[in-house]
């Protein structure tokens, strides 16, 4: 991939550069362009009519890819090379064939690769036009499944009568600034649960009198779900939910959660 | 013969491509608590298979052999009406420099991500990236070499995007997976040859 970076101040980007997939594709066009033949390339004219490229790219304020100007430096190393005199060359160049022939075979295998990639292109371009059935997008995740346990959609049930708890509480004339963390909260819910501890889960949000408290409480609780470390179940339906935390051995918790919101204080305000 | 129309629902239900041998196990053993044909041979199947492709052929979809095994299709003339269906304007394609990458993934697999930079002359992170996410290549393993570079592969996945039943279908393979290619210029990488060298000299 050629990363174009934008230049400060240029609004109109154009992306002539992104024609070619890098130096060597570059190269291979202007020997096609100049019909030169790959194992015969005059040095000269190819380094002039990349560079005039390359120039042409910045003139239209265009950032040019570290890598084509690796590939102007080489060009212009062997260029310089191929006017010297023979025994003016560098030493290391003594019993080295030309260093030229490292760049051609380079251009002729990555020719086969890049006419290689047009064949699956090509193959892409037919193929991607079967549909086949997909699966159905109905997965739960694993640690809710099973008899007795719970669905998704009864924990977020069960959170949004606790939220509304919270509310009436609030209103009652409770008010916090505090900030709260999705970390700091998978703390508190590990301390409250020691492993194979239960607790319903309208108990975890009893002392909580804030409703950004709840909601980032409610996401560490989804997060130690997935990360396995927390089960939950219930009887049956309609049954006080029960939340479980697994026995040790189990996959270890990453020191900060991962996914998103986590770590990152979430604004409380008074309701 | 009525194990055909069997084979017909299972591909139609099958959201992967189902190998010969995996459904010759269902016909034989039969639904669960029924009964199945447990003399259908692999070889019957295969000739019910194409049987099944050609009375395909007029309608709407199509049977290919893809990734080992065999998955039923809409008709690739038919994908403007069926992309409108699944609210997609044209179906996903890969960049050019993804498909370079990828194809030298193809055809050398595994391998590292400075073997594929060295072929193509060019930074492979991003293009990398977007294949993993695709599903078509995945991290196969690390490399014996200095550093344990990890090293890249494809997947099934791979095989069913560009329509083909195994790599040997890739074109050109044989040539392809031959040619020598260019060594990593990676200073922390002492090349092969300097490696040969070291170990050789204390003996002389």
């Amino acid at each position: 991939m050629i990363p174009i970076l934008e230049m400060p101040g240029s609004d109109a980007l154009r992306v002539e550069l992104s024609a070619f997939t890098g130096p060597l594709d570059l190269l291979l066009h202007l020997i096609k362009e100049q019909e030169m033949d790959i194992y015969d390339i005059r040095l000269e004219k190819l380094t002039e009519q990349y560079l005039a490229r390359l120039d042409k790219m910045r003139d239209e304020n265009l950032a040019v890819a570290g890598e084509f100007l690796v590939m102007a430096a080489t060009l212009l190393y062997l260029k310089s090379r191929s006017l010297l005199p023979v025994q003016d060359r560098p030493p290391e160049d003594m019993e080295d064939e030309d260093p030229k022939w490292e760049l051609i075979r380079q251009l002729i295998e990555y020719r086969k690769f890049k006419e290689a990639a047009g064949q699956l292109g090509d193959r892409e371009a037919l193929h991607s036009r079967i549909f086949g059935r997909t699966p159905e997008r109905i997965s739960a995740p694993t640690a809710l499944q099973g008899p007795g346990q719970v669905s998704m959609f009864d924990l977020v049930w069960a959170f949004q009568k606790i939220l509304r708890n919270v509310e009436d509480r609030a209103r009652a004339g409770k008010y916090t600034d505090e900030e709260f963390t999705v970390s700091q909260q998978i703390e508190f819910l590990l301390d409250q649960l020691p492993p194979n501890a239960e607790v319903f889960f309208e108990d975890l949000f009893r002392t909580m009198s804030s409703r950004g408290e709840v909601v980032v409480t409610f996401l560490a609780l989804l997060e130690l779900i997935r990360l396995q470390q927390l089960t939950a179940h219930q009887d049956g339906p309609l049954q006080p939910i029960c939340i479980r935390r697994v026995a040790e051995g189990t996959p270890e918790i990453p020191t900060s959660a991962e996914g998103e919101g986590a770590g990152q204080p979430v604004e409380v305000s008074a309701v | 013969m009525e194990w055909a129309r069997v084979l017909e629902a299972l591909l139609f239900a099958a959201t992967e491509p189902m190998e010969p041998s995996r459904l010759a196990t269902i016909l034989r053993e039969g639904p669960e608590g029924g009964h199945g044909w447990p003399e259908v041979k692999e070889a019957e199947l295969r000739e019910e298979l194409a049987r099944l492709s050609e009375r395909l052929a007029p309608r709407g979809l199509i049977l290919r052999e893809v990734a080992g095994g065999f998955r039923i299709g809409t008709a690739p003339d038919l994908s403007g009406w069926v992309a409108k269906l699944k609210g997609v304007v044209r179906p996903p394609r890969l960049s050019p420099p993804s498909l370079e990458t990828m194809a030298v993934i193809a055809y050398r697999q595994p391998i590292s991500r400075a073997e594929i930079e060295a072929v193509r002359g060019v930074d492979c992170s991003g293009t990398l990236d977007t294949l993993i996410e695709r599903g078509i290549i995945r991290i196969s393993g690390r490399s014996e070499a200095p550093g344990r570079p990890i090293l890249y592969g494809t997947t099934p996945l791979f095989l069913e995007h560009f329509g083909l039943r195994d790599l040997d279908e890739l074109p050109n393979s044989e040539e392809l997976r031959r040619v020598k290619l260019p060594t990593p210029a990676d200073p922390s990488e002492p090349k092969q040859e300097e490696l040969i060298h070291e170990t050789i000299e204390p003996a002389t």
